[in-house]
């Protein structure tokens, strides 16, 4: 079993980029952010700024002792280009794969990417338990892939990852 | 009646309400929900057609911060009617059932939260 003490000296790139459809919820705020003992918590998203009330029911469930933000796609990207986003330890979220793409557009220096859970919908298949990738999440993980970044599956700390292909 | 969605991970809410009907009987006005499968917007989607509109309801959830939780949070700040409690417990629901046509929402809420809190006890104290 891995202790907080073995994961902490696991080389890690911050910010840790995860694709998650769930945004902030258990397994980010419980699972990662204490095995890691991250400090930030950022979501990058464009759909969420548009719904206030969720916004502030997401960020109400960041724990007292980490910073969280919801930014927009670009703003997120602008930060971690000028180097706001990578000192601290910061897990930066985002909804689907076509998020992950368009950040990278906007110039955000991705070099790894997690795939921690992309649930079903009718338009997915499954990948593993916890990914199901339509046609559109496929094509943006290729050409992130293309891009030059190593992307890969995990959905919890303690999990063993695994290589994604496009 | 005030109305009762218990929405969880996994089939906790299921096994709550199977062991609660155990020691009560069958209820009426309750559902249960999984986050089960579900992406966030799907499962904000599911907890809106659930509820029942215009009708007093209490929002069950599993533990502040998962989605479950996200979910109802987002449904209830749309209306005024439905209220979130976190931290569902056997003490929680078993005086939700057997309180919930004795006292007005306001009340109850506090009762049930009181209840669910006096659930918790140590054998060393």
């Amino acid at each position: 079993m891995f202790s907080k003490f073995s994961l902490r000296k696991k080389k890690h790139d911050f910010p840790l980029v995860r694709v998650d459809d769930r945004l902030f919820h258990g397994q980010v705020i419980v699972g990662w952010a204490q095995a890691l003992q991250l400090e930030r918590l950022i979501l990058a998203c464009d759909r969420i700024l548009n719904e206030p009330a969720l916004k502030q029911t997401l960020l109400s469930v960041i724990p007292p002792d980490i910073e969280g933000n919801i930014f927009n796609l670009e703003t997120a990207a602008q930060k971690w280009r000028k180097g706001e986003l990578n000192h601290d330890r910061t897990m930066l979220i985002l909804e689907h794969p076509v998020d992950a793409l368009k950040l990278l557009r906007f110039g955000a220096p991705v070099k790894t990417l997690t795939l921690g859970g992309l649930h079903f919908r009718e338009e997915r298949e499954q990948f593993l338990p916890y990914i199901f990738l339509s046609q559109w999440d496929r094509a943006a993980l290729r050409e992130i892939a293309q891009a030059g970044v190593t992307i890969s599956c995990q959905d919890l700390p303690a999990t063993k990852p695994v290589p994604y292909n496009p | 009646m005030i109305h009762a969605l218990i929405v969880t991970h996994g089939d906790l809410g299921a096994e709550l309400l199977r062991v609660v009907e155990s020691l009560l009987g069958p209820q009426e006005a309750v559902e249960v929900l999984s986050n089960k499968g579900k992406d966030l917007e799907g499962l904000c989607d599911l907890v809106d057609a659930h509820v029942p509109s215009g009708e007093e309801a209490i929002l069950f959830v599993d533990f502040c911060g998962g989605s479950p939780f996200v979910a109802c949070r987002r449904t209830s700040g749309d209306k005024r009617e439905c209220t979130v409690i976190s931290g569902v417990n056997l003490p929680m629901l078993t005086s939700f059932f057997t309180k919930r046509t004795k006292m007005p929402l306001s009340q109850l809420l506090q009762t049930i939260r009181d209840d669910a809190v006096r659930g918790i006890q140590l054998s060393s104290e």
